[in-house]
């Protein structure tokens, strides 16, 4: 998962508005670890960067869905002043500055930075000098610390996928491949690659563990071959390393899971996103009397116990239960 | 896996009257549906009570438009607390409901795919609750639900081979064989086959004949072991009409040529009967003779079982038209006699355990409660109890399992048994034509009458002019569509003659009958499947018994038994005919000679009545009367002076 999750600045008239509010929502997540105000914040700046008109007031801000008093307030004075008191005082803070710093390493989330400033590690450079503090995962965050912040352009994850799709056929034609994430939404940067693999002969009545070897044979094919420079873990059904097309390319994020065949398209409809689209939709089948989540779609019975995963022939059947119109990737951007 | 047995219907939240949730207590042969009352609910549910509490072990369900469906259990101490025991499942996709295909799916779940928790104990209560969200359209329900439990069984499996299942995913297959009995249930039958068959304890009460209330010719059965005889009367000529057990279209087409013929030939008899007979002997033979023309039951004084001789003289001396019978076929029955024992009607299947294969309702239902009514038992899978199949035809699955092991035989074998109320040899009704032997080495088993009882007999014989015609076939339908057309017939020929008058009795006449018929719609004796559902039968049939003797239907009393009657000569000679019928179908004697001894004269001009006369001049219209009313009315307003 990227850590920046903001809504894009293409086409944005208010961006300026909605990247305090990001920037607001990861200090509420990073430096007070409240999950709620960050929420809040990201919903409210996910419905301001939808909207297609520039902002000229709090009140209207208010309007808009997720928007409440203090936001719109914050807007208010954001509009009037150009600045933010609240942000100035972040900004001049010391430990939140750090904090929201040493997040920014892969590995390394609000506690464990938090946990490092306190022990009086503010710096990149300071972390280089206490790798002891570090694990496994985190050490390849630092090694990788500027080419991980670097947003990977869309023709470069073609050129991945174009690799993954020869390699993995070749292993097995029966594998079935997709690179979920931004990219799959069309956006024209990612900040990971998120591939998604399944196989038929691996179901969810198999247990991972028999069928471990389906991802294992994969990751070792693309070490090989040179794509994949580093492993963070690997397990039966989820790998994290770092990939790179070429020796001297900057080495990136991948990801790649194994999903039994029967949950490949609500994995791939999780892994697609946006976040906040995932929210809609399942608040969406909620209404509508079903549970979903990245394995199954299940109808809830009359005493709120989920049913029985129902058979899903393609995304759109996902759509098709909870009768939600269909929205193409591109439209999950929200 | 025994089934788990339903005992009633709690609750539902909706049905539809065509197809009301009681129809789910029938199981899965009968698949009558239960359906939501209109299209386009959110969510149907339907609380069954379960006879006992009962560990469930598997639920098989066949789906009606359902998409998903959802079963909870709860217990009769804590009603509403219901815990999931089946979760939702899915038996449409939103692409089936729209388009409509799939609707009938039926899906079988075993103990594992049942909640963990709650599969392990003990339940006597189930809610089944479906939905239907994606077609709005769709009025949606169950075809069937069937419970298993794992209760423990007495008896081991008697198949020789039991295929190992195939599954794919968590979806058992049925198991692959060209077998071309795809009947309704088949496929559930043959699941069991594959399975152990524990033997179902049938009580051996004649309960479940009362589904054939709608046929005269059970309910008269029903009416009493006590007094019949009248069928026994008929086995000669039934005997010899009978060459093989065997139903064909010529020979239902002639039975109902003959019936007809021999209602219509009643009157004539009457006419042709020549001086007024007054001897007690020779009216009684009038009588008998009558009553086999009519095809009624018998009246009281009719002579015992015991008489057979002398029936058998009887019969052939009179019975003219039935010259066709079969050589040698008295000798048969005489020798016959002698390996019979005697029984009372609903004993006398006693120790016999049926299996039915390859016949469909609403025969299926009709050939069980026949035997359960003689006191059979009936199982839904051959076990090692079990004694006689029924079975339509060979190389059923059910025919290969029991060859070899027992009785096979043919429907046919259970309708005669039923019709001569005596069990008959089973040689000749065997299902393999081949083995039809005419050896009577299975001994017979015939109804025993007390005499007193036939003292006792009560004065009401049943208005089943065709039922008893043997050459009808075992079909109590036919026998109904008979009685239907002669009734109609009467009807018409009543109608020519009816006056201003009568058109008001008329059109309460026709609202009976609309009711009568709607009522044999709805309880028609089709679909019963467990005894339970034959004992609830029973008392359902009670009750409608009683409005339907309110309703005058179909019972034919006695009310001119010894009463005198003289047809007067200027009657036209439909309306002779019909006044003559109805007469002796209500127990009165025509004579022939206008004497002293005459209590009624029918006449439509009024007559002049001999000095110290005790008799009373009345019009045609009286005796419509007295049929309309089923009883005797007073005959004053239709006096003629």
């Amino acid at each position: 998962m990227s850590k920046r999750k903001n809504p894009s600045s293409d086409g944005n008239l208010n961006h300026d508005i909605s990247d305090f509010l990001s920037e607001l929502a990861d200090y509420e997540r990073n430096v007070n670890r409240n999950i709620h105000k960050y929420n809040a914040y990201r919903k409210a700046a996910s419905s301001i960067s939808k909207h297609p008109e520039r902002l000229t007031s709090g009140d209207e801000a208010h309007k808009l869905e997720g928007v409440g008093q203090k936001i719109s307030e914050k807007i208010s004075e954001y509009l009037s002043t150009g600045k933010l008191k609240k942000l100035e005082l972040i900004h001049q803070d010391d430990t939140s500055t750090a904090i929201q710093l040493l997040t920014r390493v892969s590995g390394i989330g609000p506690a464990k930075a938090k946990e490092l400033v306190d022990s009086g590690v503010k710096t990149i450079e300071d972390l280089n000098e206490n790798k002891d503090k570090l694990n496994h995962h985190q050490l390849i965050g630092l090694k990788y610390f500027s080419d991980f912040e670097k947003k990977i352009p869309r023709d470069e994850i073609e050129n991945i996928e174009q690799i993954l799709q020869d390699h993995i056929s070749a292993l097995d034609s029966n594998y079935i491949m997709t690179i979920c994430g931004s990219y799959r939404r069309g956006k024209s940067e990612s900040g990971d690659i998120d591939v998604l693999i399944t196989h038929p002969c691996f179901t969810s009545d198999d247990s991972a563990k028999t069928k471990s070897h389906l991802l294992r044979d994969v990751v070792k094919c693309l070490r090989d071959y040179g794509l994949i420079c580093d492993t963070i873990s690997c397990g039966d059904v989820k790998f994290m390393g770092a990939c790179r097309l070429s020796t001297d390319g900057t080495v990136r994020r991948l990801d790649i899971r194994l999903t039994p065949h029967d949950q490949y398209w609500c994995s791939i409809l999780y892994f697609t996103g946006s976040d906040m689209f995932n929210k809609d939709m399942r608040t969406h089948a909620l209404q509508k009397g079903y549970t979903l989540n990245e394995y199954s779609l299940r109808p809830i019975g009359s005493t709120g116990v989920a049913g029985e995963p129902v058979f899903l022939s393609s995304e759109r059947d996902i759509f098709d239960y909870i009768d939600y119109s269909y929205k193409t990737p591109e439209e999950r951007n929200s | 896996m025994p089934q788990v047995k339903f005992d009633r219907i709690v609750s539902c939240s909706s049905e539809h009257p065509a197809y009301p949730a009681k129809n789910l207590l029938l199981g899965r042969d009968y698949s009558r549906k239960w359906k939501c009352k209109e299209p386009g609910e959110e969510r149907i549910s339907v609380i069954i009570q379960l006879t006992q509490q009962y560990v469930i072990t598997g639920i098989d369900i066949g789906n009606e438009c359902a998409a998903f469906v959802e079963v909870l259990v709860s217990r009769t101490s804590t009603p509403d607390d219901f815990q999931v025991l089946l979760v939702m499942s899915s038996f449409m996709t939103p692409m089936d409901a729209r388009s409509e295909t799939n609707k009938n799916r039926v899906r079988m779940f075993s103990q594992k795919e049942l909640s963990d928790s709650v599969r392990q104990e003990k339940w006597d209560r189930i809610k089944v609750v479906c939905t239907q969200p994606f077609n709005k359209h769709l009025q949606y329900g169950l075809s069937f639900i069937v419970l298993h439990t794992s209760e423990p069984k007495s008896e081991s499996s008697l198949n020789p081979s039991t295929p190992a299942k195939k599954t794919i995913g968590r979806f058992a297959l049925k198991d692959d064989d060209n077998d071309n009995d795809i009947s309704v249930g088949s496929f559930f039958s043959r699941r069991k086959d594959l399975q152990v068959s524990p033997p179902r304890p049938a009580p051996a009460t004649g309960a479940a004949a009362v589904r054939d209330a709608s046929s005269p010719a059970n309910f008269s059965d029903l009416k009493g072991s006590t007094k019949r005889k009248g069928s026994d009367d008929l086995n000669d000529s039934q005997k010899k009409k009978r060459g093989i057990p065997k139903k064909d279209m010529n020979s239902t087409l002639d039975a109902s040529a003959s019936t007809s013929a021999s209602v219509d030939s009643i009157p004539k008899t009457k006419r042709n009967g020549g001086t007024p007979k007054t001897d007690e002997k020779s009216q009684k033979n009038r009588e008998k003779n009558d009553d086999r023309g009519l095809k009624t039951l018998p009246s009281p004084d009719r002579s015992k079982i015991k008489d057979n001789a002398k029936l058998h003289k009887h019969s052939s001396d009179d019975d003219q038209d039935h010259a066709n019978a079969a050589p040698g076929s008295s000798r048969e029955n005489q020798s016959s006699l002698k390996n019979v024992t005697y029984k009372p009607f609903n004993k006398l299947f006693e120790g016999v355990e049926i299996v039915i294969s390859g016949y469909e309702n609403p025969g299926r239902g009709d050939v069980r409660d026949k035997a359960l009514a003689m006191g059979a038992r009936y199982n839904g899978n051959w076990s090692r109890s079990s004694t006689h199949l029924i079975c339509a035809f060979p190389n059923t699955p059910k025919f290969n399992e029991v060859q070899g092991r027992g009785v096979i035989v043919i429907r046919d074998w259970v309708d005669d048994c039923f019709r001569e109320r005596k069990k008959l040899s089973w040689r000749k009704y065997a299902t393999v034509v081949k083995e039809r032997q005419d050896v009577h080495d299975d001994p017979e088993v015939w109804e025993l009458v007390p005499d007193k009882d036939v003292n006792n007999a009560p004065q009401m014989r049943r208005n089943n002019l065709a039922v008893q015609d043997t050459r009808l076939g075992s079909d109590s339908e036919d026998s109904e569509d008979e009685i239907e057309k002669i009734r109609a017939k009467q009807k018409l020929k009543k109608t020519k003659l009816e006056n201003e008058l009568k058109v008001e009795a008329k059109e309460k006449d026709a609202k009976k009958d609309s009711k009568n018929k709607k009522s044999e719609v709805y309880d028609g004796s089709t679909d019963v499947d467990s005894e339970e559902e034959a004992k609830n039968r029973l008392t359902e049939w009670s009750e409608r018994q009683k409005k339907v003797t309110k309703d005058n239907l179909p019972p034919l009393p006695d009310f001119f038994k010894k009463k005198t009657f003289y047809v007067s000569q200027d009657l036209s000679e439909t309306d002779r005919q019909s006044v003559c019928r109805y007469i002796t179908a209500f127990g009165g004697e025509i004579l022939h000679v206008q004497d002293k001894s005459v209590q009624y004269i029918i006449s439509t001009k009024g007559c002049k009545l001999p000095e110290g006369s005790r008799s009373t001049c009345v019009t045609p219209e009286w005796i419509w009367e007295c049929n309309d009313s089923q009883r005797l009315i007073s005959p004053v307003l239709f006096e003629i002076e």
